[in-house]
């Protein structure tokens, strides 16, 4: 049996044929996850993305979730208190940041190309 | 001839009715200050999506919790105490499909939000101008998304209110 020289070399080519048709399925596949993620909006939701929130920033989950009514037990006048003085906290929350998303940071003043600022300033 | 040149304008008209904000001619002066302060407007936007980002976790987590932790377990409860209430069962259906629509919205407002500042201010102030109005007009339709979901909180609160007043009375 005579060794054939071509066999260990096609091995080889099959190797990095192997490598890399790996390395594009993986590239392929990243990109595609990454795609979806971007077209869904997920992006723009996900707090665990790097740079998202400053981590100082974050409110805790503690403190945004802490409220709980027990779906068991019976229903009374002093239960629908309790029931409400929880829902009066949250509301007290979602208050202070109603006005979270109102147009004036992107105001024309805010951005400082405001012409009338200008001519005021002259 | 006439007939397409109907067509065309009636075109023209009903897509100037659907999206009137997001074109504005501005004028030399304001876009040369556009140009000039092009820097300083990329940080005011990173600082307003940083902030924007921050209070959509901090609203969605209230209205998360006044739905999952509240609402559901309400009507839980009074279904296992035979005092079914329709109003608050709607008003559950009603804010989780308005706490969607929130989500959607702030969604479309980053997308529009990171565009702008992909858009070069330098060059070419007036496109980023026309993008801007867009943003702000996306970003009114958050405002509005919170507006309805803090009404549909109010009802509840009400109706919260009514059905503890029954009871007082024996009812």
């Amino acid at each position: 049996m005579a060794n054939n020289p071509d066999k260990p070399i096609r091995g080889r080519r099959n190797l990095m044929i192997l490598g890399a048709s790996s390395i594009l399925i993986a590239v392929a596949t990243t990109v595609a996850s990454l795609q979806i993620y971007r077209a869904t909006g997920d992006i723009y939701l996900d707090r665990s993305r790097p740079g998202y929130i400053f981590e100082d920033e974050k409110h805790s989950e503690e403190d945004d979730q802490k409220e709980n009514f027990s779906n068991e037990g019976e229903i009374n006048a002093g239960v629908m208190d309790e029931y409400l003085k929880e829902l009066d906290t949250i509301i007290e929350r979602i208050d202070d940041s109603a006005d979270d998303f109102s147009p004036e940071p992107l105001s024309d003043d805010s951005l400082n190309i405001s012409v009338d600022d200008e001519e005021e300033q002259q | 001839m006439r007939k397409t040149f109907a067509i065309v304008s009636a075109v023209i008209l009903v897509a100037s009715a659907v999206n009137p904000v997001c074109a504005q001619t501005i004028s030399d002066e304001q876009q040369g200050l556009i140009s000039s302060n092009c820097a300083s407007i990329k940080l005011q936007l990173q600082n307003v999506e940083r902030l924007g980002s921050k209070s959509r976790q901090h609203l969605g987590a209230q209205y998360e919790s006044v739905l999952t932790n509240l609402i559901i377990n309400l009507n839980l409860r009074l279904v296992k105490n035979n005092r079914a209430n329709a109003e608050i069962a709607e008003q559950q259906i009603k804010l989780s499909s308005e706490r969607d629509t929130f989500k959607s919205k702030f969604t479309d407002y980053s997308r529009e939000l990171e565009s702008l500042k992909n858009t070069d201010c330098k060059s070419d102030p007036q496109h980023f101008y026309n993008k801007l109005l867009s943003v702000r007009a996306k970003r009114s339709e958050i405002s509005d998304s919170m507006k309805r979901l803090r009404e549909i909180i109010g009802e509840h609160r009400a109706s919260v209110e009514k059905v503890r007043e029954e009871l007082k009375n024996g009812q």
